[in-house]
């Protein structure tokens, strides 16, 4: 440090030394909050992104089952039409291509 | 959860003080330092699991705290134009005897000077003068070379040296 980078500390270190941290109380008071919520809104917090997935997998797991069951009726199975169960198309769609 | 709890309890202690006060720097006013502090101090409990010890709790405070000005200047910047800034917003850390009133004056001037640098100029004299940290861990926390430090600590000193020495003349005036 340099002589004069002691005098710009030493008058603003004074300029703000009466400055101090007074949200200390506030910040207890909104930590207790967040630890003490609802335990049934804990639960939901925790739910619904289970929840999500299992529709989610569910809505895949039908549309590929249902792609299957409207293929296998004709025996053997196309090339072109294994490409379409493989990439998911949607039952309705898959529907048309096949009538 | 009650270990976080006497963490952040004794941070608080240790450095909430010394935030604050370079949060005011920074932004040039007391308030918003403390609205930032305190949710720094909020942030920093729900993430303390990603505090690894690499740095001094103050620094992962101050990095928190950095984004936090950077995030409300975006916001901000889309919102009008706020209330300007007032001169003395910065009340009088002295009861009132006429041999005070002269060291306020000084103070207030200051501030004023440091208000009138860039904010990143502003953050560095924060981080080096009030934090007190050095200029290598500075680039580290800013993201940039020890040679940006290095300039942007030269300009602001050149401003606020400028200052000192008007002080120091009026001094020897009075």
């Amino acid at each position: 440090m340099e002589p004069i980078d002691n005098r710009i500390q030493e008058i603003l270190n004074t300029s703000v030394e009466h400055i101090t941290f007074n949200r200390q109380d506030i910040v207890l008071q909104k930590i207790s909050e967040s630890d003490t919520k609802p335990s049934s809104k804990r639960f939901y917090q925790i739910i619904k992104p289970l929840v999500a997935v299992a529709a989610a997998v569910m809505v895949i797991s039908s549309i590929s089952l249902g792609s299957i069951s409207i293929v296998l009726p004709h025996g053997t199975i196309q090339p072109e039409e294994q490409i379409i169960v493989t990439s998911g198309v949607s039952f309705a769609a898959l529907q048309h291509l096949v009538q | 959860m009650e270990r976080n709890w006497h963490t952040i309890e004794t941070w608080m202690k240790l450095y909430g003080d010394r935030l604050v006060r370079a949060l005011t720097i920074m932004t040039g006013n007391e308030e918003e330092a403390q609205d930032i502090a305190q949710e720094v101090f909020l942030k920093a409990y729900h993430t303390l699991e990603n505090f690894r010890h690499k740095s001094s709790p103050y620094t992962y405070l101050y990095v928190i705290a950095l984004n936090m000005v950077r995030t409300r200047k975006r916001s901000h910047s889309k919102k009008p134009a706020a209330v300007q800034l007032q001169e003395n917003e910065y009340p009088s850390p002295y009861p009132s005897p006429e041999s005070h009133v002269i060291q306020h004056e000084e103070h207030t001037r200051m501030m004023r000077a440091v208000r009138n640098l860039s904010p990143k100029l502003r953050t560095i004299v924060s981080l080096f003068y009030i934090s007190e940290i050095p200029i290598q861990e500075i680039g580290k926390i800013l993201g940039i070379s020890e040679g940006t430090v290095k300039s942007r600590l030269f300009r602001a000193r050149n401003q606020l040296k400028q200052f000192v020495v008007q002080e120091e003349h009026h001094g020897t005036n009075r």
